[in-house]
C-alpha cells in the first residue's frame, strides 16, 4: 500500500504501510531529500516474543518443544539447534546414525519452506504477477511443480516427526520414534519420481530474468569438511573469518536500533548475508557433482554478487535437500538413544535454517534447568544487509522514479530475503517522504 | 466415480480441535463400518497449501472446521463460493483454508461441490457446548448422505477410514 507524496515540495517520503507476501509484521520508512536517501527503515513493530526470557527455569527436556513453537516453517530448525546445544552442555555425544536422522528431517525442511518461498511468495516477482494465484492462472504447470515438492518437504517432516507443524520426535541423545521401514521406502520412492522435477526446478530458475544487481556483501555459512553444511559445521565468512560456532558470539555483536524489535547482527562492524545465496557462494565446492554439472549446465557462476540470485540458490537447494534425502533414506536405521544426565554447564550449537545460520546458547544449573538463554534468528542477522541493499537498490534504480515504483522494488528486495519476522522477532510497510 | 471426502482441519489446541472431533466421530460410527474406498475421512493438522492435494480430483468436500469468533455453538455452513470470498493474499506463514482454496481455484483442483461447515468458538479457547456439538455431526452426518446418494450407491459399501496421512 503506498501513500501518494507528503507534498509538492522537493522531498518525498513514501510509505510501505504493510508489506505483503512476507511473514510477520513490518513496514519500510524511506525518506528521500533530492537525488539522496535521507533515511531508509526496516521498521520490525511485531511485539517481541521473549521467548529467551521464557526459556528460564525451565527443564532442559521441554526446551525443544518451546522453541520449535517459535516459528511454524522451521521448527527443525529451532529443534535440532537446541538439541544439539543441549548435548553440548552435558557432554553427549549421539550416534552418528542419529546425526544422519537429523540431517535427512532437516532436509525435509528446507525442502517445504524453499519450494513455499520460491513458488507461493517469489517467483510472481520476477515473472510480472501480483499473487501466486495469478501466476497459477498464467502457468499452473510451474505452481503445481511448487506444490508438489512441497508436499514431499511435508511428508518427510510428519513421517519423522509424527507431524509436519511443530514435530515432537527429536529428542536430545537420539529419537523418541522412528518410522517404519515400509514407509520409508515408500517415501524415498516418491522422491526418486520427483528429483527429475527438481532438476528442472533449477534450469528454469536459472533462466529468470533477473535485475542486474551486482554489489559487495559478506557471506556469512557453515562449513563442514565433506559435506554441503546443514545441522553442523564450523562459521566461514567470505572476509576469511573461519571459527568453532563456539566463538560465535566473539566475532558477531548484536544491537537495538529504535526502530524495530528485532536487534540488528554485524561482522566487525559490516552488515552481512546469511541463507541460500551465502551458502551456495561458500560451499559450492560441497556440492554433489551432479548439481555442479547442472549448474554449469544453467549457466550459473558462483559465488554470485547478484542478491537476486538467491532464487536460483533456493531452487539449486531444494535438488541438494531431495539428493542428500534420498541418499540419507537408503542408509538410516533406527537407533538407540543416549540416555540424558543434566549437569551444569553451558551448550552452544549453530545449524543452517533455512534463511540461514540459527545460533542457540544456553546455560543450564545442576538440574538441568536453563538459567539463561541466548537465541539468534537468521533473519535478525540479514536485517542490516537488507536495509543496505534496499538502500542500494533504489538508489541505482533512480530516486526520480514515481513512488509506486520505488515501493514495488523495496519490496522485491526485502522479499528476496524471505524474511521471517516472526522468527526475528518480528513486515512490510513503505512510507516514502520526499524532500 | 468420484471420492467424497470429509475433511477435519484443526491443531490440537482449544477450539481448534474441532474438525478432528467431528471426523473422528465419523470413524466410529458403526453406520458406516465396513464401507470402501469412495468415502475418505481426513484428518490434517494446519495443512496451509497442501490441503489442496487433499481437494484435488474429489467429487466433492465437506471442510469441517472452527470457525474463530461470533457466537460459540453457532452452526456455520459456508458454500464454495463464500469460502472463496473469504480469501487474502497469501504469506507463508498465515496460509489458511480460504488462501489455499484461492490457489486451488486458479490451479482448477477444487471440486464443483465444496463446503465448509463448523461451528463459531467465539475467542476459541474451548469447544462449544456437547449440544451444539451434536447438532453440528447430525447436520454433517445428513449432508454426507445426501452426497454419498447424488455420487452414486448405497452409503455403506463406500467408506474408507484411512487415506493419505494422518495429522501431517
Amino acid at each position: 500500500m503506498t501513500e501518494g507524496p507528503a507534498g509538492a515540495g522537493a522531498g518525498r517520503h513514501i510509505q510501505v504501510p504493510v508489506l505483503t507476501r512476507v511473514e510477520g509484521e513490518g513496514a519500510l520508512d524511506l525518506v528521500i531529500s533530492g537525488d539522496r536517501i535521507e533515511r531508509l527503515q526496516l521498521r520490525i513493530f511485531e511485539p517481541p516474543r521473549l521467548f529467551e526470557k521464557l526459556l528460564e527455569g525451565r527443564p532442559w527436556h521441554e526446551v525443544p518443544d518451546i522453541v520449535a513453537r517459535i516459528c511454524g516453517i522451521c521448527p527443525v530448525a529451532y529443534q535440532v539447534t537446541a538439541v544439539q546445544a543441549i548435548e553440548a552442555a552435558f557432554g553427549i555425544e549421539p550416534d552418528p546414525m542419529v546425526r544422519d536422522w537429523r540431517r535427512l528431517m532437516y532436509c525435509g525442511e528446507w525442502i517445504e519452506s524453499h519450494a513455499l518461498h520460491l513458488h507461493l511468495l517469489a517467483a510472481p516477482d520476477f515473472l510480472g504477477c501480483d499473487s501466486v494465484v495469478e501466476l497459477a492462472g498464467r502457468q499452473p504447470g510451474l505452481v503445481e511443480r511448487g506444490l508438489r515438492l512441497q508436499a514431499l518437504g511435508n511428508r518427510l517432516l510428519a513421517l519423522l516427526g509424527g507431524r509436519a507443524v511443530h514435530p515432537v520426535s527429536l529428542r536430545p541423545g537420539g529419537f523418541s520414534h522412528y518410522p517404519a521401514a515400509a514407509e520409508l521406502a515408500a517415501l524415498r520412492q516418491a522422491f526418486a519420481q520427483a528429483l527429475p522435477a527438481a532438476r528442472d526446478l533449477v534450469r528454469w530458475a536459472a533462466t529468470l530474468e533477473l535485475p542486474e544487481d551486482e554489489q559487495d556483501f559478506t557471506c556469512v555459512a557453515l562449513r563442514h569438511p565433506h559435506a554441503y553444511a546443514i545441522e553442523q559445521g564450523d562459521i566461514l565468512a567470505s572476509t576469511g573469518l573461519e571459527c568453532p560456532v563456539a566463538d560465535y558470539e566473539h566475532h558477531f555483536t548484536e544491537t537495538q536500533v529504535p526502530h524495530s524489535t528485532a536487534l540488528h547482527s554485524h561482522l566487525q562492524g559490516e552488515p552481512y548475508l546469511v541463507g541460500p545465496l551465502a551458502r551456495l557462494n561458500l560451499n559450492r565446492d560441497r556440492l554433489p557433482p551432479a548439481l555442479v554439472g547442472l549448474l554449469a549446465e544453467a549457466g550459473l557462476h558462483l559465488p554470485s554478487r547478484n542478491m537476486f540470485h538467491s532464487i536460483v540458490a533456493r531452487a539449486v537447494e531444494i535438488c541438494l535437500a531431495m539428493q542428500e534425502a534420498i541418499r540419507l533414506m537408503d542408509r538410516v536405521r533406527p537407533v538407540a538413544g543416549v540416555r540424558v544426565q543434566p549437569r551444569a554447564g553451558t551448550g552452544i550449537a549453530c545449524t543452517e535454517a533455512p534463511r540461514g545460520i540459527l545460533y542457540h546458547r544456553y546455560r543450564f544449573d545442576a538440574r538441568g534447568r536453563v538459567e539463561v538463554a541466548r537465541i539468534t534468528p537468521p533473519t535478525s542477522q540479514n536485517q542490516a544487509r537488507m536495509e543496505a541493499d534496499a538502500r542500494r537498490s533504489l538508489e541505482r534504480l533512480g530516486l526520480d522514479q514515481p513512488d509506486e515504483r520505488l515501493r514495488r522494488r523495496a519490496e522485491q528486495v526485502i522479499r528476496n530475503y524471505d524474511p521471517c519476522i516472526s522468527c526475528a522477532t518480528h513486515f512490510l510497510r513503505l512510507r516514502v517522504e520526499r524532500r | 466415480m468420484k471420492q467424497v471426502r470429509v475433511i477435519g482441519v484443526g491443531s490440537p489446541f482449544g477450539a481448534d480441535r474441532l474438525g478432528w472431533c467431528m471426523v473422528e466421530r465419523l470413524r466410529a460410527d458403526p453406520r458406516l463400518e465396513g464401507v470402501g474406498p469412495r468415502l475418505a475421512l481426513l484428518l490434517r493438522d494446519r495443512p496451509g497449501m497442501a490441503l489442496l492435494q487433499d481437494l484435488r480430483d474429489a467429487g466433492a468436500v465437506l471442510l469441517v472446521d472452527a470457525v474463530a469468533g461470533g457466537v460459540p455453538g453457532t452452526l456455520v455452513q459456508l458454500p464454495r463460493s463464500a469460502l472463496l470470498a473469504e480469501a487474502r493474499p497469501l504469506s507463508t506463514h498465515g496460509t489458511g483454508v480460504a488462501e489455499a482454496l484461492l490457489l486451488g481455484q486458479a490451479l482448477g483442483w477444487l471440486p464443483q461441490r465444496l463446503e465448509l461447515w463448523g461451528l463459531e468458538t467465539g475467542d476459541g479457547h474451548r469447544l462449544p457446548e456437547p449440544e451444539a456439538m451434536e447438532r453440528l455431526y447430525l447436520a454433517l452426518w445428513h449432508r454426507l448422505q445426501d452426497l454419498l446418494a447424488e455420487e452414486g450407491g448405497e452409503a455403506k459399501d463406500m467408506i474408507t477410514q484411512t487415506w493419505g496421512t494422518d495429522y501431517e
